[in-house]
């Protein structure tokens, strides 16, 4: 899986390139943890737009740095799901927990909105 | 059956997408719908990674993703001859899961996606993940045949 980064604001904003599965998500959680060290923010926006598969595995990687960084009092938020993901991400239930914005440009305008969707 | 594939694969996750890409494409037979077909890959990929996962939790074993199309119907069965599931009404509950950041809900996705499911197992033995699919507008063709 390819991940760029930058950084705005407060946020580390990564965006995933490919499939969140079991075979990817070992990369996914490593990269993102030493992106978050190596640039030294505890809030992260990640960008779904060029994901093209996400399954249960998936998910809960994502749920998993969702917990760790909010551990950390960190935000969390995701965006430019496309309607597929959306519908898993609606069955996983994971609405109820993290902020999901079409783009960035609505994340950084709703974030401070407490549980904003 | 009209038609019949057969796809062996070991218990490795670098296969999990492979068999969801083989299933999809041999389903494109059928008249799913591109999302139809996006939820078959995933209900696939559920039932692959709890073989890679569970089946075989500390060897590589075998996993064999059977498809079949017959009736316009597609059949889909993942089996792995691994460990077996201890509990088969827990594993069934949404949410349920023995392994940390899994979110148990493989089964729960499958259900979603599939028309039907049935799930075999037992203990040493091995698990059998029968799935099966209709297009959706061959089902509404159905209805107004009456």
């Amino acid at each position: 899986m390819k991940i760029t980064s930058t950084i705005k604001e407060d946020f580390l904003i990564t965006r995933l390139c490919g499939e969140l599965d079991m075979n990817t998500v070992p990369d996914f959680k490593k990269k993102l943890k030493n992106l978050m060290e190596k640039r030294s923010v505890k809030n992260i926006i990640i960008d779904l737009n060029k994901i093209n598969f996400i399954d249960s595995t998936g998910i809960g990687a994502i749920l998993g740095r969702y917990r760790a960084i909010k551990k950390k009092n960190g935000k969390l938020i995701l965006v430019g799901a496309n309607r597929r993901v959306k519908k898993i991400f609606k069955l996983s239930g994971i609405y109820d927990l993290i902020p999901i914005y079409d783009n960035e440009k609505e994340a950084f305008f709703k974030k401070n909105i407490k549980g904003g969707q | 059956m009209d038609n019949q594939v057969q796809l062996t694969v070991l218990s490795k996750s670098k296969n999990i997408g492979l068999a969801r890409l083989t299933v999809s494409t041999f389903a494109s037979e059928l008249d799913f719908t591109l999302n139809e077909l996006e939820e078959i890959k995933v209900a696939v990929s559920e039932a692959v990674t709890n073989s890679v996962i569970h089946g075989y939790p500390h060897n590589v074993g075998k996993i064999d993703i059977k498809m079949g199309i017959g009736d316009g119907k597609l059949e889909v069965v993942v089996i792995d001859y691994g460990v077996g599931i201890a509990d088969l009404e827990a594993v069934l509950q949404p949410s349920y899961s023995t392994k940390e950041e899994h979110m148990g809900l493989g089964f729960a996705f499958i259900d979603s996606f599939m028309d039907n499911f049935e799930v075999e197992s037992e203990k040493d033995k091995g698990t059998s993940v029968l799935m099966t699919k209709i297009p959706e507008r061959n089902k509404k063709v159905e209805k107004q045949g009456g």
